[in-house]
């Protein structure tokens, strides 16, 4: 389809979602009013900015294509890369991968009556990254070739690989920023857009725009609403909060894990989130912003939906050799 | 394997990990063995790290573990010592050195609220960013993967 037609596209839906009432445009501030949605959880609703995208999928994929050039530019070098073993697709359905969870705190009952206010997704993530680091074999000549002059002192490497040359090793010129600054650069070839770009000094733009509307959300007198209903809520239940975040980093754990009265204050916090549709009204009004962003700039936001599609197979292609 | 399937295995699996922790007497948040030396005021390579002003100056905080609440962290001179600064709120530039995973920062403790994705290699300063809209908002750190 031509790029006019998506972006002519993009606008028609987001002008739809209004007329059907999703949405309504406040002509006081200009921000998108979105229909509340009845939700328990963050990870129930998507943002407007992540609808009819697959970035967890275009993040694995780059991830993946990214592995595999290292293993190559490592290997020049003579070094093994312990590239991780990638599950199938279908393996990585789950909630911790979603763009929103914990966006408003804990939200799901199962883990507040495990976990109180530990988010598990850190937990089992540090685990593996644990287990993984004590797997393999990082050495400082793996350092100084992955990470380029960012690697660490060349007094630790291998004196009979480094040679005279201090920019090389086992005879090969280390690239500027090491093999990962390269493999990016070969990742990006010559379409990427700016606001895409891993060199831009910046987050992308689909995380830009979350971000922005996030900001921006924190401003909105309707968020006091929602917090003060909540702290109501909690108050009835004997807690007193003003608002959702502020029990988190408050309890003191028994060697790491959740006390009582943690698990018994976030089960209690979830209970007044789900009574209240806090996520569901929250959701709205940020959601709002960020429909506002996606229209200023939409042309943006459809190149790069554009160009994701050939991305990830083009990351395929790497990844598959 | 079923998408419940997963989700239970990764719930028995991270409470698991917090089983691990709580056993071994490791506080959740602190350093965990690795290969990078966590907190010596230096961002190496498998660590996660965020600076108190940008282009990476004003004192580190090195962590290869997970780190839920900054305000138990002070910044850390090059030489390992600390400067008396609280992490908390208070971060302007931010690195991911992850060799296989990537970094996000959170804005709220416990990992909750908006959070940067970080991916590895990656690193961004602050104050130049929206305006410094975000600069000095980070309060918690984590990992994550896409194997």
């Amino acid at each position: 389809m031509p790029r006019s037609s998506r972006i002519a596209g993009l606008c028609t839906a987001l002008l739809l979602l209004c007329i059907v009432g999703a949405c309504s445009l406040d002509s006081a501030e200009e921000i998108p009013t979105v229909e509340t949605p009845e939700a328990q959880s963050t990870i129930e609703l998507t943002w407007p900015v992540y609808q009819g995208l697959d970035m967890v999928g275009f993040e694995r994929a780059r991830s993946r294509a990214l592995d595999a050039l290292l293993v190559q530019c490592m290997s020049r070098f003579g070094l093994d890369y312990p590239a991780p073993a990638y599950r199938a697709d279908d393996s990585r359905d789950n909630r911790w991968d979603h763009h929103a969870y914990r966006r408003f705190g804990v939200d799901s009952m199962d883990e507040a009556s495990n976990f109180g206010y530990i988010n598990p997704s850190t937990v089992y993530f540090e685990e593996q990254k644990k287990q993984f680091d004590e797997s393999v074999q990082f050495t400082p000549s793996h350092d100084l070739v992955m990470w380029g002059s960012e690697g660490k002192s060349t007094s630790d490497v291998d004196p009979n690989a480094l040679g005279d040359d201090p920019e090389s090793f086992n005879g090969v010129a280390i690239p500027e920023g090491g093999c990962i600054a390269q493999a990016y650069v070969e990742l990006e070839g010559d379409d990427t857009p700016a606001s895409m770009s891993m060199f831009s000094g910046d987050p992308d733009i689909i995380q830009g725009i979350t971000l922005s509307a996030s900001a921006r959300f924190e401003e909105d007198d309707r968020v006091d609403e929602v917090n003060a209903d909540w702290a109501d809520c909690m108050s009835g239940k004997g807690y007193e909060y003003e608002s959702w975040d502020d029990p988190l980093g408050t309890f003191t754990r028994e060697n790491g894990a959740p006390t009582r009265k943690e698990i018994e204050t976030a089960t209690a916090d979830v209970e007044c989130k789900h009574e209240i549709n806090l996520v569901g009204r929250l959701y709205a009004i940020e959601a709002g912003y960020q429909i506002k962003l996606i229209e200023e700039r939409s042309i943006e936001i459809e190149e790069v939906r554009n160009w994701m599609d050939s991305a990830v197979r083009r990351y395929e292609d790497v990844a598959a050799g | 394997m079923t998408s419940n399937g997963i989700k239970h295995t990764l719930h028995r699996a991270a409470r698991a990990a917090i089983v691990l922790v709580a056993s071994t007497g490791l506080v959740l948040g602190g350093a965990t063995a690795a290969s990078a030396e966590s907190l010596n005021g230096v961002c190496e390579s498998g660590e996660g790290c965020q600076w108190r002003l940008s282009s990476q100056s004003g004192g580190v905080v090195d962590q290869a573990g997970t780190i839920s609440n900054y305000a138990n962290y002070t910044y850390r001179s090059t030489n390992g010592t600390t400067n008396g600064y609280n992490a908390d709120n208070r971060a302007s530039a931010l690195r991911c050195r992850g060799n296989s995973y990537d970094n996000k920062f959170w804005q709220h403790k416990d990992q909750g609220g908006w959070y940067f994705k970080v991916y590895r290699g990656a690193s961004w300063n602050l104050t130049e960013y929206k305006d410094g809209e975000f600069d000095n908002r980070i309060s918690g750190m984590s990992w994550y993967d896409f194997s």
